[in-house]
């Protein structure tokens, strides 16, 4: 037995100095790496999301404004194509023809007179009026330029908490719809109308021949013909263009007067 | 004849434990120190690098996670906008919207990252309207 501790003794004596401290320097790093692992695993490390602040703006300030003016583009074609049906009813204006009317249908004539319709303002003012209405915001201008529709008002100021996004608030909307193209054709082929038929004794015939397909007395259903001796005339006019306004057919009321100008 | 062996060997290597001292046998004690400590030196390292690798993995685990969070978001936001082009592009093309129905699917689900109900299919061409929104 005194020889096996005596052995022992020289086992341990034979360690390096040096190599027993780094033996203990491990079970120390070991020691210091578990007990840094068990502190900071229930912490984990920093889970904050990075770019939280930016989606917010993103999200809050820049998306709502695009559905914002998205909405204001998509008011602004609905409000417009209700505009151009309701002028259509009303042969293009926006209330009685200064030529007066026949049977409630605006006249775009009285005898040698022209009452032709420039509806391009009666939708400005209305569509102004009716954008008042929904945004409380005035619109100073307001231009159609063939199926377009543009316009702007003063720049709309989006807060969130102290964020502070500012953006134009204006439209530029496709209608697919011209105003003049439409009223161009029809003022010129009522005009055209006018001057064939308007000394004609039978004007059912005449008006029967010369009329556009898209044009029909009376009413776009049936074939009515114009008694003997009616010389105003209301029409139901097709789209020349064949435009159809937020899935209805265009369809224009008017009244032309074949009466004979007095001498 | 056995304890004059061990005599021997306890001589020659500074111990008398059989197993320390077959392979001791021939390097000098000077060098046996050497390489005890190189020994330390190797198995520290060892250790180090498997505790720096454990260390290093708990730590990207978890910004791992928080990355893919972040990525996630990232697409929704674009997701989000390109499903708004789409609508700036339906509202061209002249096909009813409903804003609330946007706003929701904007502000609501995308931002929750829920499966939406649309994709972006912008890229086709003649073809601007996402699955899912009736033209």
């Amino acid at each position: 037995m005194a020889r096996l501790s005596g052995y022992r003794i020289k086992v341990i004596s034979t360690m390096n100095a040096r190599g027993a401290i780094l033996h203990w320097a491990v079970f120390g790093i070991l020691a210091i790496l578990g007990l840094f692992i068990t502190v900071l695993s229930p912490l984990q490390p920093s889970q904050e999301k990075t770019g939280e602040w930016q989606l917010g703006i993103i999200y809050d300030l820049f998306y709502k404004s695009q559905i914002n003016l998205l909405e204001l583009d998509l008011f602004v074609r609905n409000e417009t194509w209700s505009i151009a049906l309701e002028l259509a009813q009303k042969g293009g204006f926006a209330g009685t023809s200064p030529c007066g009317r026949y049977q409630g249908i605006n006249k775009w004539n009285a005898q040698g007179t022209p009452c032709f319709p420039s509806p391009e303002s009666s939708v400005e003012s209305e569509l102004k009026r009716r954008l008042e209405d929904k945004t409380g915001r005035f619109f100073p201008t307001i231009t159609l330029q063939d199926q377009q529709i543009a316009g702007n008002s003063d720049d709309v100021k989006s807060i969130s908490g102290t964020d502070i996004y500012t953006y134009k608030y204006r439209f530029n909307v496709n209608l697919d719809y011209s105003f003049t193209a439409e009223y161009n054709q029809l003022t010129s082929e009522a005009g055209h109308l006018l001057a064939a038929c308007r000394g004609e004794t039978d004007l059912n015939i005449c008006v029967q021949q010369k009329k556009k397909a898209h044009w029909h007395p009376f009413s776009c259903t049936g074939t009515a013909s114009i008694p003997a001796g009616q010389r105003i005339v209301s029409f139901c006019v097709q789209s020349p263009n064949n435009y159809t306004v937020g899935g209805e057919p265009a369809q224009y009321s008017l009244a032309l007067d074949f009466t004979l100008q007095a001498p | 004849m056995r304890d004059n062996h061990k005599n021997t060997m306890e001589r020659k290597t500074g111990s008398a434990h059989p197993q320390y001292a077959y392979w001791q046998a021939f390097i000098p004690r000077g060098t046996r120190a050497m390489l005890d400590d190189m020994l330390d030196l190797l198995f520290m390292v060892m250790i180090a690098f498997f505790a720096l690798f454990f260390v290093h993995a708990m730590l990207t685990g978890g910004t791992d996670e928080r990355d893919k969070e972040i990525s996630a978001d990232i697409a929704n936001m674009h997701r989000a906008g390109d499903y708004l082009i789409n609508q700036r592009i339906n509202l061209q093309e002249g096909a009813p919207l409903d804003i609330s129905l946007i706003h929701e699917n904007v502000m609501e689900s995308i931002r929750q990252g829920t499966p939406t109900p649309f994709e972006a299919q912008i890229d086709q061409p003649g073809h601007g309207t996402p699955v899912g929104v009736q033209d």
